[in-house]
């Protein structure tokens, strides 16, 4: 008994332990980050809970009428709710529980291995859980306001909300154990966590995608053929997700099975609770093979034999970007922060290019707004294109202590800033041409398809070797884990934000202003790629500015 | 080989001396001791040596190169292994010393010879093409001591250098240091480790508080102080 109290108490400790590592700021942040960080957090709630609620009020005036509808809401803001507790699900179950580097430490800890176990399960089930309650609790309590549910609605909804996350973790745990399998075989685990996590955001990309063209293909009428195998997609989705039916009928009391409403709400409950604790069961089972997997993963030993390789020469600058990029790949973070974003470009050309010449065409015939789409896209492009120089501004702060053994080098600071924008440029400029690429390829027009080719690259080149140079200015070298570097660096979010603040500008000008004003075709153009290539020029003074003082930021660089 | 001139260096701006006006001459061929308590200013010397830290009072030449005006054949001239060797993880031990072999523009050849004879020495073979990150604390010292000597430096430098070696290797460290001093090359440690000091240095320097405090061969150092072990000579000087 005694023990079980101790085990208790530990797995509060870890658990408390694994919460203030994660929510404290660090020794370093001064007060007014503290408050701005604060601030900036309060802010996007407020606005996430606005846009849920004001959601909440208008479709609940709009479908109050009809049961159906009504549960149909719900139905659908548990399932979002769920779709995103399953995609971050994913990744929280496998950072925390089998990519994790305090393995080794709990192992030295006198705790049994299923405390540590279940305070880590627990930590994410917690976090997933109040995510979900913080956003869908106001919005779904207004709702019920709004269609005039019984009391029962704000019990059941109260309650079941704490339950709701064991469903889609379940489903992440048996998603993450293949995952986990392939990266236990690799020497590096965290590349193909990186490699997972695109495809599934390509996925949920391609679904969108796939159900946007459907509806944008839709002639005005619609045969019975269709509308009889839209019923069957519903009905195939309400089987998969039987327990949210379930829970919606119970919350809206609607009585089902041929019971009367009481019987049918705890019949629907219990279903729920049921389907929920089996999944929840396989959640434990999965978590628990997923944690046992990661301490033999860090338990293995480097006594395999190598194989035999031989020197190879090369140049300093070329050894300079070969060691640029292993620094880079240190950790899933840093991977995915410094390789990842350069599709970010591509895959917005990708996303605005259909949406704008699909969309557009529809919103100008009604508001007149978007009348050249593509001009639109390039201005939102523009503002993406600060993410390819992301690597670019932690380009030193990645260095931390190593830096020092660098200054110690025969290497003059030229060479090594040359080294580090090559490197990210070799990916920034690519990432720029196949943006420009492909939004044009949506609509050809000569004149915006040279300048975006042209300006594209010019501005991903000045945003690169600007963040070079920011974050020698400046650069954040005290960090015990390289992802330190990336996460909490205010310098590099501000130099990035610099870099996004005049695309933002244009792009809100060309949404409320530019299209107001009724400037034709040509004056638009001239007006935004004017802006374009102004900045670039900006950037590239600033540049310059910056390079003339190179040496004196190398040298005052340390530890 | 090593000039170190009135060199002085303070944190805190200014209220805290790390180095204070410290001269020190290394000549080739000799081996020399740099030993000081924790906080006594031996690894911001060697810093400001090595080029990490700037130099704001006073001069340090190496090789006759200036370190502040011609760092890049300053830096050229000597390798330099620190406390705690900060090697890429990623690397396998063979593309580390790769790395460094074309930063310092060594042949292959010559790689293939000084890295052979190395790695022999400190029993690493095997791990070579292994990843670093693998490595315990004593072979990633090793390596990094196979990568400061890949281009045969004139002036060897090393922080603490015996800090995680085991026995055998840290005999092989010193038996190569007492190879290169033969050689002609000059090695410039720091340590605590007074018993090394004593056994192998031609001369060592004591510092303390930033502040030279006693300088010399280690055998007149030791007839002047009526032949006292170097432990004694040390705790009456900087203890």
């Amino acid at each position: 008994m005694s023990e079980s109290v101790g085990s208790g108490k530990a797995l509060l400790k870890i658990l408390a332990a694994l919460f203030k590592n994660k929510l404290r700021f660090g020794d370093n942040a001064s007060k007014s980050k503290r408050v701005g960080t604060l601030v900036i957090f309060g802010l996007a709630y407020a606005l996430i809970l606005a846009f849920s609620i004001s959601m909440s009020v208008l479709l609940g005036i709009t479908l109050r009428e009809s049961n159906e509808a009504r549960m149909a809401f719900y139905f659908m803001a548990l399932f979002t709710g769920s779709l995103v507790v399953l995609v971050f699900g994913v990744i929280h179950l496998i950072s925390t529980l089998f990519l994790s580097k305090d393995t080794d430490f709990y192992s030295t800890l006198p705790v049994k291995s299923w405390v540590v176990f279940a305070a880590k399960l627990l930590y994410v089930y917690i976090s997933e859980t109040a995510i979900v309650i913080a956003v869908l609790l106001p919005a779904l309590m207004v709702y019920g306001g709004v269609v005039g549910a019984w009391a029962g609605y704000y019990i059941i909804t109260l309650l079941t909300l704490f339950i709701v996350p064991a469903f889609p973790l379940g489903v992440a745990a048996i998603i993450s154990i293949p995952v986990m399998f392939i990266a236990g075989k690799l020497k590096n685990r965290g590349i193909i966590a990186i490699v997972f996590y695109v495809l599934m955001f390509a996925t949920m990309f391609g679904i969108y995608f796939y159900f946007m063209f459907t509806l944008l293909s839709m002639q005005e009428t619609i045969s019975d053929e269709q509308i009889i195998s839209l019923l069957n997609f519903i009905k195939v989705v309400e089987y998969i997700l039987y327990p949210y039916v379930a829970l919606t009928s119970a919350a809206f009391g609607i009585p089902s099975f041929g019971y009367s409403a009481g019987v049918s709400v705890a019949i629907n409950l219990f279903i729920f609770l049921v389907i929920s604790i089996g999944l929840f069961a396989i959640l434990l089972i999965l978590a628990r093979f997923m944690y046992s997997m990661s301490t033999k993963a860090n338990n293995q030993t480097n006594n395999s034999r190598a194989k035999q390789g031989e020197f190879k020469t090369g140049g300093a600058l070329k050894a300079l970007i070969k060691r640029e990029y292993a620094i880079s790949l240190r950790t899933t973070q840093t991977t995915f922060q410094c390789f990842v974003v350069f599709l970010l470009p591509i895959l917005f050309s990708v996303i605005f290019g259909i949406m704008m010449n699909k969309l557009a065409p529809i919103v100008a015939q009604n508001t007149g707004m978007f009348a050249n789409p593509t001009l639109f896209s390039c201005t939102v492009i523009s503002v993406m294109l600060a993410s390819t120089a992301n690597a670019s501004f932690t380009a030193f702060s990645r260095e931390g202590e190593s830096v020092e053994s660098l200054k110690t080098l025969p290497l003059t600071p030229k060479k090594i800033v040359g080294a580090k924008v090559l490197a990210w440029l070799t990916f920034a400029f690519p990432s720029a041409v196949i943006s420009a690429i492909i939004l044009n390829a949506f609509a050809f027009e000569p004149l915006n398809f040279t300048m975006s080719v042209i300006g594209f690259p010019l501005l991903a080149t000045v945003f690169v070797i600007f963040g070079t140079l920011w974050d020698m200015k400046s650069p954040k070298l005290k960090w015990t884990d390289p992802s330190q570097a990336i996460k909490h660096n205010s310098h590099a979010t501000i130099g990035m934000l610099l870099c996004m603040v005049c695309g933002i500008v244009l792009m809100i000008l060309y949404m409320n202003l530019f299209d107001n004003l009724g400037l034709d075709k040509n004056a638009l153009f001239a007006v935004v790629w004017g802006v374009i290539f102004a900045e670039i020029l900006t950037f590239g003074i600033v540049d310059v500015i910056l390079y003339k003082k190179l040496d004196i930021y190398y040298a005052r660089m340390r530890v | 080989m090593l000039e170190i001139e009135h060199v002085s260096m303070s944190y805190a701006n200014g209220s805290v001396k790390a180095v204070d006006d410290l001269s020190l001459s290394l000549h080739a061929g000799e081996i020399f001791g740099f030993l000081g308590a924790n906080g006594a200013g031996k690894t911001t010397t060697i810093k400001m040596a090595t080029g990490i830290l700037p130099i704001k009072t006073g001069s340090i030449k190496i090789c006759g190169y200036d370190v502040t005006n011609d760092p890049l054949n300053a830096k050229r001239k000597f390798g330099f292994v620190p406390d705690s060797p900060i090697v890429f993880e990623k690397f396998t031990g063979r593309e580390y010393v790769d790395f460094m072999g074309d930063i310092y523009g060594v042949s292959t050849e010559e790689r293939r010879r000084v890295s052979s004879e190395l790695l022999e020495v400190f029993s690493l073979t095997n791990d070579f093409d292994k990843r670093i990150s693998g490595y315990s604390h004593g072979m990633k010292q090793k390596i990094a001591i196979i990568g400061a000597l890949i281009h045969s430096p004139s002036l060897w430098i090393l922080d603490e250098p015996m800090m995680g070696l085991d026995p055998p290797s840290a005999y092989a460290l010193k038996e190569l240091m007492k190879a290169q001093r033969d050689a002609g090359k000059t090695v410039f440690f720091s340590t605590h480790v007074l018993d090394v000091a004593e056994k192998i240095c031609d001369r060592v320097a004591i510092i303390n508080k930033g502040k030279l405090v006693l300088c010399g061969n280690m055998d007149e150092i030791k007839a002047a102080k009526g032949d006292e072990s170097l432990e004694d000579i040390f705790m009456s000087v900087a203890g």
